[in-house]
């Protein structure tokens, strides 16, 4: 992975969107070899962190995220057509924390549980292992097979050299009594 | 029994008020945050998440699907920033000396119990940074970070490429950085 590639990936993985787990491990690799690319990573997160502390005040009457209901639409302009506004948030409430209590006890499926960068570089340093457990044993069996392959063909071959001695010593043998026979032959004569 | 968003809608879009009330409690915590971030300033931000649920309210019958309601309410809300940046000029630039007083202000205003000097501090110079965003990397740096959209819901909520909003939040979130440590540097 170049530079470039790294820092157009640099969001993607940041934020963990359909980011494949091969990707990830190409950008933290090269993360690993590249200081610029690490810093500005790093960064970012820095950023991120610092826009994290960003709360707003919860003391405002409606002023923070989850609280500004009892904030300035209370006014008569909204009462008119939000009637019983009260009695169905009340109403809303009870029924969102008795749903969330059972997402939580696991009772009810689904929700889905943001993944820290500790998590997600966990994972990452989980699938290097595992691949690299992986590549190990393909390399063993590939040895393995090579080594039966040449045992193989040792035997082959010795059966071979065997085979040959065996017919020269015959030729040999059969040589050597024809001549004997001749000798013989001339011997008489 | 919890009522999803579309359930809401269509008895909404019949007529009951009581459930486009649901709707406005369940959404305006987080409307209100955009735009309180996203203008800096409380009343504005208050008054701007008012004009979003009417203007919501009012065009009901515009939206064709209930399922896009939270993007369709978040460009409600987004052109409201933005029309109120135009009525003030088109800028928010504010000088330094404006932003402290504001911010001093607002503190003898408001009770930070939770914050030290050095938070409340820092705190300021996030502020006041993000304040000196280019809006459409404030935009982005907010749906993303504060409402946690996903990238292809920003995407269709500020009408531009998948890879124009990843863009912006990348180059935004680099700006920002600068501009606290210039802050710093000051």
């Amino acid at each position: 992975m170049t530079c470039e590639q790294c820092r157009e990936r640099m969001i993607d993985v940041m934020y963990g969107e359909e980011v494949p787990p091969r990707l990830s491990y190409e950008f933290f690799a090269h993360l690993n070899v590249c200081g610029s690319c690490d810093r500005e990573y790093r960064e970012l997160l820095e950023t991120r962190e610092a826009l994290a502390e960003w709360n707003l005040p919860a003391n405002l009457g409606g002023e923070s995220d989850s609280e500004a209901s009892a904030g300035p639409w209370s006014s008569g302009r909204w009462r008119k057509w939000l009637p019983d506004i009260g009695r169905i948030a009340a109403g809303i409430m009870v029924l969102f924390g008795a749903f969330s209590l059972l997402q939580s006890v696991g009772l009810i499926p689904g929700r889905n549980q943001p993944v820290s960068e500790k998590r997600v570089e966990q994972m990452v340093q989980d699938l290097v292992v595992a691949r690299q457990q992986e590549t190990l044993k393909v390399i063993g069996q590939a040895l393995l097979d090579i080594k039966e392959d040449m045992e193989d063909r040792n035997k082959v071959n010795l059966q071979t050299v065997y085979g040959d001695l065996y017919s020269l010593e015959e030729k040999y043998l059969t040589v050597l009594e024809e001549n004997n026979q001749q000798l013989r032959r001339l011997t008489r004569r | 029994m919890h009522q999803t968003d579309e359930y809401l809608l269509e008895m909404a879009i019949q007529g009951d008020g009581g459930s486009f009330g649901a709707l406005v409690q369940r959404w305006e915590g987080k409307i209100y945050g955009f735009i309180r971030r996203y203008v800096g300033d409380r009343e504005d931000a208050r008054d701007l998440t008012q004009d979003t649920f009417v203007k919501a309210y009012q065009h009901l019958d515009r939206l064709s699907n209930p399922a896009f309601f939270s993007a369709w309410l978040y460009k409600i809300a987004l052109n409201e920033c933005r029309m109120c940046f135009r009525r003030q000029k088109g800028s928010r630039s504010v000088p330094l000396e404006d932003t402290q007083k504001e911010v001093d202000q607002r503190e003898r205003e408001e009770v930070l119990p939770d914050r030290t000097f050095e938070g409340r501090e820092r705190l300021r110079r996030l502020e006041e940074a993000f304040q000196l965003l280019p809006p459409e990397q404030r935009e982005v740096i907010l749906m993303k970070e504060f409402q946690g959209l996903r990238f292809q819901d920003i995407a269709s909520v500020l009408e531009v490429p998948l890879s124009t909003a990843k863009s912006r939040l990348y180059v935004g979130l680099k700006t920002l950085r600068r501009l606290m440590e210039e802050s710093y540097d000051l």
